[in-house]
């Protein structure tokens, strides 16, 4: 059986060319409202600096068994995962229900994101990165806010019949996926507690001194509760949904999650003596089978299906105008390419461990093209014609404000996180060299 | 009611205006609470002491408990004879737990054990030949030769278990069985230990008779070991 290659390549390109895509199409989309578009920039910044990270990820990769000097890419990696961290949770303000709606508020943003990130990466260089799981604390928020969006408009619509709350509902919804899709998928692990041997296996793989920190494991455990609330309670949520409206894709896509993460959670309960042999003699390793497992749902699912997941949000909550003449083929190319490096990726991965011939694979991936190239006009028109933007939501409940903001004032905030990019990069082959 | 200021709290105020979506939201929280306090009593305290007492700063002190087999072999050479002798390591007795440290041997000559032949002593060399025996054959401490003409017995030695020397050590591991792990390979001291003697008799003496060979003994001896480690506190 051959090794399963890494997807960490595959998401740097994915991330990189969906992020300056998006940010391409937002320039070329005038006329939305200030939400689509604060969250459409911010949504596209965390994609690209999710791209960056996930690049330098790959150059380590693929070259920690040689004597080159990875310096700049760890820092490279763990600073912009760092950047997409605090953005994913300044995001939550914004999108899909605003929290900040002044306009002296929202143009702080852009400082308010660059200082933060700024103080954090230097202060975790300095520190080695010793503490930087607990920057996920920062998530805490954002997700308080995003399950009560949730819970509020999808009570709105099963109570008292306002079928439009659904799109709410769905995004906040698609959000959470997107931001803890991999601890969701651990939900029974940490139920049943049996995360934290997990948390220290790694502890002593890593070298014990350097990963005990009690701040880095409380921004672990804080992560995975999450997921795990958010679960159960998406799962609750959508069968009460289901019983009184009908299934949707959604409900499916949380079904799914559930199903995986009881897989996963009675999967990491069986091989937990594999996970104390750290402790007791030497680190085994886990059986192919369950790191097959785990490339294939939590792996896929952040590094694969998260970029698709904001591509989806995109589209079909018409952040960016798709449906302009203009725009239109650019976003046919980049939703086609993107299906199909995802698809050919998978199919990829299944060749790795099963016995299929690159005959058959490649007539599998034929296919697919041909399924794509196919339904392309199909896929497009349904998400265009069912994009219809939240900000006009908002607007029908008069809970939105309309800040006395410009397109040129909202735009600093692109131009503020391109600084912070080189900005970063900067730093961090400065101090790669130095050190 | 709602409000479309912008304000934070009629934000907020309009977020949480439906009774029935806060009980849900309320419940929620409440299960983050929860989960986060019996899982975090697990990773930041039960675990977090685990791991402390598996931190890479455990020293332990290895003590080595030995024991030994003994082989001899007597021999009689020619003057200017050459001899192989080899012996088997299979037929050495290795108690379970313990591996072989390293390898004397002892070569005595008939005039050095003390027989008294009234000639003068003979010259007698002794090497242990290096073969597919597994050993630190380039061990600094291994004595592979000797040679001898003044009735003195020739000590000869054969590193076999890499750093062992019987002295008690300290390492560092996270944990007891790693401190072991270097301490606990078998496949060494397999195969067969060759040795050569080689004869030059000194037959010049006196009113004595002609002294034309020698009775040589040698002494094989196995050192083993087994591996103990306690914590230093």
């Amino acid at each position: 059986m051959a090794e399963l290659e890494s997807m960490t390549p595959v998401a740097a390109i994915v991330c990189i060319l969906l992020g300056c895509t998006s940010l391409l199409l937002l320039k070329r989309s005038p006329n939305r409202g200030w939400i689509d578009h604060m969250g459409g920039m911010m949504l596209s910044w965390i994609i690209l600096f999710m791209g960056v990270s996930y690049a330098a990820t790959a150059v380590r990769e693929a070259f920690e068994d040689s004597s080159v000097d990875l310096d700049f890419f760890r820092y490279t990696q763990y600073s912009f995962g760092l950047v997409s961290i605090i953005l994913g949770a300044s995001f939550t303000f914004f999108y899909p229900y605003p929290i900040i709606q002044k306009a002296s508020r929202i143009k702080a943003v852009p400082y308010f994101v660059c200082v933060l990130s700024l103080v954090l990466i230097v202060s975790m260089l300095l520190m080695d990165y010793k503490y930087v799981g607990a920057t996920r604390i920062v998530y805490i928020p954002g997700f308080i806010i995003l399950i009560s969006v949730y819970f509020r408009f999808l009570t709105d619509e099963i109570k008292y019949g306002d079928e439009t709350a659904r799109r709410l509902s769905f995004a906040a919804g698609l959000i959470i996926i997107a931001l803890h899709g991999a601890e969701m998928t651990w939900w029974l692990a940490q139920l049943i507690s049996i995360n934290d041997e997990f948390i220290g296996r790694n502890a002593i793989q890593s070298g014990v001194g350097d990963f005990s920190r009690i701040p880095t494991w409380i921004g672990y455990n804080v992560m995975t509760t999450i997921g795990a609330v958010a679960t159960l309670t998406l799962a609750a949520g959508e069968t009460w949904r289901a019983q009184a409206k009908g299934r949707s894709g959604f409900t499916i896509i949380i079904y799914l999650i559930l199903g995986v993460g009881l897989i996963s959670g009675i999967a990491d309960y069986a091989v937990l003596d594999i996970v104390n042999s750290c402790m007791n003699t030497v680190c085994n390793d886990f059986p192919e089978s369950y790191d097959i497992w785990y490339t294939f749902t939590t792996g896929a699912l952040v590094l694969l299906f998260t970029p698709l997941i904001s591509m989806y949000v995109l589209l079909n909550f018409d952040v960016i105008d798709s449906g302009s003449k203009e725009n239109r083929w650019l976003t046919r190319i980049i939703v086609i390419l993107m299906l199909l490096i995802v698809s050919s990726t998978m199919i990829e991965l299944l060749q790795s461990f099963l016995p299929v011939s690159q005959m058959i694979s490649s007539a599998i991936l034929a296919m697919v093209v041909a399924i794509f190239i196919g339904w392309e006009e199909r896929i497009m028109e349904k998400l265009i014609e069912q994009s219809e933007s939240i900000s006009k939501k908002l607007s029908s409940l008069k809970e939105i404000h309309e800040p006395d903001l410009d397109v040129t004032e909202l735009e600093f905030f692109s131009k503020a996180m391109g600084s912070l990019l080189v900005f970063t990069v900067v730093l961090c082959f400065l101090y790669s060299s130095i050190t | 009611m709602t409000k479309d200021s912008g304000d934070v709290r009629d934000v907020l105020t309009n977020l949480y205006s439906n009774s029935t979506a806060n009980r849900y939201i309320a419940a929620t929280v409440l299960a983050l609470v929860v989960v986060f306090s019996y899982t975090g009593y697990d990773t930041l305290v039960y675990r977090h002491d685990v791991i402390q007492n598996f931190s890479e700063d455990n020293e332990w002190l290895l003590t080595f408990e030995t024991t030994s087999d003994t082989t001899q072999q007597t021999v009689v050479l020619q003057d200017e004879e050459t001899r192989d002798l080899t012996f088997d390591m299979t037929d050495f007795s290795v108690p379970d737990g313990y591996r072989i440290g390293y390898i004397e041997a002892q070569i005595v000559g008939e005039e050095t054990a003390g027989v008294l032949s009234g000639n003068q002593c003979d010259s007698i060399a002794g090497d242990i030949v290096r073969n597919d025996l597994t050993a630190q054959w380039d061990d600094p401490s291994n004595n592979l030769s000797g040679q001898d003409s003044s009735c003195v017995p020739i000590d000869l030695r054969l590193s076999v278990y890499p750093e062992f020397d019987g002295e008690d050590i300290t390492v560092r591991s996270i944990n007891e069985f790693q401190a072991l792990m270097g301490w606990t390979d078998d496949g060494w001291g397999k195969g067969l230990l060759s040795i050569t003697l080689e004869l030059d008799t000194n037959s010049n003496t006196p009113f004595v008779g002609v002294d034309d060979d020698e009775e040589i003994t040698i002494d094989i001896n196995v050192v083993m070991f087994r591996a103990s480690v306690e914590a230093i506190e």
